[in-house]
């Protein structure tokens, strides 16, 4: 128990320390905002002075952070200077339709993993190197390459709908049309971001599967005469599990970045292109808020991650 | 011994990258800014062996192409006249790194045929000249990066194993926020609080200096370790026993120990921050046009209309593939084993 | 300061040291660590003082002390009748020079990077003493007297064996002529042969440099032949310190019995 109270401790010291960077990052970053409304000749010094009041611009440094920090725990996200409106209002859609393709695509990409990890390290030497080449070859593509292969593959087979997340006329379907529809638009985000974490995840799975595997006591058991299967599912696979927990985490961050370009090059109307486009027009608030959505997401992802060990390993929680 | 050759290839591959990188100026037929108005569009330039007649020819040779009347950007080759291959050919006149200049490049057609071994862009730019000058661009950024990125990471580790205390704890604890955001959005909110349109030379650098401050943290902790380890080695301190200062046993026998992750590192960190570059160019947030990178000549494609219609445009992408499989292969071999560490 | 006390290559006086809690198990590693209570005894110029203890008694502490890793609460460290402990800058490098170690396993406490004559010459480059062509001389002249051909100087430290790489890190302690040589177990992981030859080999060593001993074991084997005096440590104290063959025959503490009792 000491043990889940002391990850949970250092997620929170993790995440306050994130959101005091990124409060410098907004703070400290050049062209502040309404230096548009300050080249505009229509607007008043005064109107000017009035907003930057009104928000808060004008207090020291660190009154401001817990200003800008309580309100954050409030649920008020700041002002979005170039949609007009709180950020908090338009912010939810995008981060659920990212999550949805992440977690989606993080889910499959273990489901499918696994089997193939372990089937690696339990075979023979041509299956083994068959898939061995084919994970170097499928890690030596960059992924935003590995992204446009994909797309082009796509764009010949025609077999699903490319770019955005609905169909035109979402709205005339009944419910298990819409979940269809759906489902067509996210195969190919999703394909290519199994495809970008596949070989990581069924190279370390094999190797601590074999590295179990050349342990005494699964000599002992096969010699002991336990069947073949139940060696490899009920004494191998838990044992190689625990170093491959924190790749949960690491599964959840990497397919965030890699979904920001997926998202990016199939108009997957998520947190992504929002993230672009704030940094081309200088949307400061949210910047700060996708970056801080992201480390909660990845954050999170560590803690289920060291909650499982936990849950698995035995060492761990009678410590 | 597979072992030993295969890391000689992939060596000879990056090397040979390298190389085309940094002469990009006699190795691509053509200038990265040259436009050709009237092959906008242009799939790849087919080299023919045997022309017309039936007749077999030792020199490979191309048709000038032309546009179909009445057809936009739709190509026919001019079967009349043959253009032979040429090698070392008196091309457009270059000035190499402003001292050399030339006119020699490696391969081409005379005018007023014209060799696109990958095709045109919309702007009729050769792509292959831009796939080669844009490895340079991509290869320096992600090189002298990785570069800046260890040479931190080692002063960094260095400090905190040496020292240790408080200023240890301090700066791994700061590592960690490193490691807490996903790596693109980490690398976009760096970049966001950086100008975004500047001159080339200051994009390059904030580009390298994004990625570098980006990437320091995962190779400053694992200096850290060796550092920490070397300095319970019973020779480090036999060093120190027989009267040499700190400074001494550090330079004389803790930092050969960090040899061998410096090396591993810098095979592993050179790809990642190559592909780190590729990915701000593609998102726009790079080097601006016309220089090309390879993230930026691949922008175009996320439009895909365009990649529908033009399949050449996919060809860059297939020609990385050697340099990130050997610096793949070459990592591995240095690590003794073929796991990709987590980034 | 007395004839006597003139002579003395070293002497620690009313030595206290306690490991601070939180570090304890990083610098002693895996053993419990004792700490170090009210030690104090002289060495003699050209003589071998042995300190014998089982492990744990603190007789790495002490060496830590003498060498300088571990600093001391309280107490003083006189080497070659210099105060260490409150020297500093060149003094106290000056006095590092007069106390150089051999230790127990010479694979690992000789650079697998270095030739044999980059090792042997290392404590000559650290306390620049001369220049490069007197090193090089000074360098063949200890490789000489620890018996090993020059064909060894290109060498590096893996190519040797076991004696051979002692005899190295010997020929490296002796380079700049230090008035007391710390032997920490230098026998321990040799064959018995080898053992005998090494341990002629010092005491030679001994008359020709007139250098002081001040010999680590943890048991009494490799003891007899070596000393002229024997203390025996137990839990961070020196419980006796005799002379050898006063030791042997007439044992008072029961720790000595206890170390006796286990040669038999």
């Amino acid at each position: 128990m000491k043990y889940v109270f002391h990850r949970i401790a250092h997620t929170v010291v993790l995440l306050l320390a994130v959101s005091i960077c990124s409060f410098l990052l907004l703070t400290l970053a050049p062209g502040k905002p309404f230096d548009e409304m300050r080249t505009n000749p229509r607007v008043s010094s005064a109107t000017i002075a009035a907003e930057r009041t009104r928000y808060g611009l004008d207090r020291p440094i660190v009154e401001r952070y817990f200003y800008w920090a309580k309100g954050l725990l409030h649920g008020d996200a700041g002002f979005s200077f170039s949609y007009g409106m709180d950020v908090r209002s338009f912010i939810w859609a995008p981060t659920r339709n990212t999550l949805l393709l992440t977690i989606t695509a993080t889910i499959l990409a273990w489901l499918i993993s696994i089997p193939i990890g372990i089937w690696c390290a339990t075979s023979n030497g041509a299956i083994d190197r068959v898939t061995g080449l084919a994970t170097s070859l499928l890690v030596s593509l960059p992924e935003p390459f590995l992204a446009l292969c994909l797309l082009y593959v796509a764009l010949r087979l025609k077999y699903t709908p490319i770019g955005g997340m609905s169909s035109l006329d979402f709205d005339a379907f009944s419910i298990g049309g819409k979940v269809l529809d759906l489902m067509r638009h996210l195969f190919l985000p999703v394909l290519i971001l199994v495809f970008a974490i596949l070989p990581v995840l069924v190279r370390h799975i094999r190797a601590s599967m074999l590295d179990v595997l050349r342990a005494p006591y699964i000599e002992a058991a096969r010699l002991g005469g336990v069947r073949r299967m139940r060696v490899i599912w009920r004494l191998a696979a838990p044992a190689a599990a625990n170093p491959i927990f924190p790749f949960v985490g690491f599964s959840i961050g990497y397919l965030l970045s890699v979904s920001l370009i997926v998202e990016v090059i199939m108009q997957w109307p998520g947190l992504g292109p929002l993230f672009l486009e704030s940094i081309y027009s200088r949307d400061l608030f949210v910047v700060v808020d996708v970056v801080l959505l992201s480390t909660l997401f990845m954050v999170v992802g560590n803690l289920i991650a060291d909650l499982l060990l936990y849950w698995n390993d035995p060492r761990i929680r009678l410590s | 011994m597979r072992h030993l050759s295969l890391l000689r290839i992939s060596v000879a591959v990056i090397a040979s990258f390298y190389l085309v990188a940094i002469a990009a100026e006699f190795f691509a037929p053509y200038g990265f800014a040259v436009s050709d108005r009237e092959h906008t569009n242009c799939p790849p330039t087919r080299i023919h062996v045997v022309d017309e007649s039936g007749h077999w020819h030792l020199r490979p040779f191309v048709y000038r192409y032309v546009e179909l009347p009445g057809e936009l950007e739709s190509y026919q080759e001019v079967r009349s006249q043959r253009y032979p291959l040429e090698f070392f050919i008196q091309g457009a006149k270059y000035k190499f790194a402003n001292i050399l200049s030339g006119r020699r490049h490696l391969f081409g057609v005379a005018s007023p045929a014209s060799i696109f071994i990958f095709g045109t862009d919309e702007y009729g730019r050769d792509q292959l000249s831009r796939f080669i000058y844009g490895a340079r661009i991509s290869l320096i950024v992600g090189t002298l990066a990785a570069a800046v990125a260890l040479f931190i990471g080692l002063g960094v580790g260095a400090l905190c194993g040496t020292f240790g205390g408080w200023v240890d704890v301090v700066i791994m604890r700061f590592t960690e926020l490193f490691m807490a955001l996903p790596w693109l959005y980490l690398l976009l909110a760096v970049r966001a609080i950086l100008p975004l349109r500047t001159s080339a030379s200051v994009s390059l650098l904030i580009l390298l200096s994004v990625v570098a401050l980006v990437g320091w943290a995962k190779p400053a902790r694992l200096f850290r370790g060796v550092i920490l380890s070397a300095q319970e080695l019973d020779f480090v301190v036999a060093a120190s026993v027989i009267g040499g200062g700190k400074w001494y046993v550090f330079r004389r026998h803790v930092l050969p120990q960090t040899g061998s992750l410096l090396l591993t590192q810098a095979a592993l960190l050179i790809p990642q921050f190559v592909i780190a570059e590729v990915t701000l160019s593609f998102l726009g947030l790079g080097v601006g046009e016309p220089i090309p990178s390879w993230g930026s000549i691949l922008a175009p494609l996320a439009r895909y209309e365009s990649l529908a219609l033009h399949w050449w445009l996919v060809l860059p992408v297939c020609a990385v593939v050697p340099l990130f499989f050997s610096y793949h292969e070459v990592t591995s071999i240095l690590q003794r084993d073929d796991i990709p560490p987590m980034m | 300061m007395s004839v006597e006390a003139a002579a003395l290559a070293l002497r620690v006086s009313n030595l206290n040291f306690q490991y601070k809690k939180r570090l304890t198990g990083k610098i002693a590693g895996i053993g419990a660590a004792a700490g170090l209570a009210d030690i104090s005894f002289e060495i003699r110029a050209g003589e071998t003082l042995s300190i014998v203890g089982k492990s744990g008694s603190g007789k790495s502490t002490l060496v830590k002390c003498i060498v300088g890793l571990v600093r001391p609460d309280s107490g003083d460290i006189f080497i070659a009748r210099m105060d260490y402990l409150h020297a500093a800058g060149p003094a106290r490098k000056a006095i590092r020079r007069k106390v150089q170690a051999v230790f127990q396993d010479s694979a690992s406490s000789l650079s697998p990077r270095m030739t044999v004559e980059e090792i042997i010459s290392e404590p000559l480059a650290i306390h620049r003493v001369g220049n490069a062509q007197s090193r090089r001389e000074r360098t063949r002249s200890v490789v000489d007297a620890v018996g090993l051909p020059y064909s060894f100087l290109t060498r590096r430290s893996a190519e040797l064996s076991g004696g051979q790489r002692q005899r190295v890190a010997i020929a490296r302690a002796l380079s700049v002529e230090p008035e007391l040589l710390i032997l920490d177990e230098p026998l321990t992981a040799l064959d018995l042969s080898i053992k005998a030859q090494l341990s002629n080999l010092l005491a030679e060593l001994q008359e020709q440099f007139g250098v002081a001993y001040l010999h680590i074991s943890h048991d009494l084997f490799g003891v007899a032949a070596l000393s002229d005096r024997v203390a025996v440590m137990h839990g961070g104290r020196i419980v006796e310190n005799a002379d050898r063959t006063a030791l042997f025959t007439n044992p008072v503490h029961l720790e000595t019995r206890s170390l006796l009792a286990e040669m038999l």
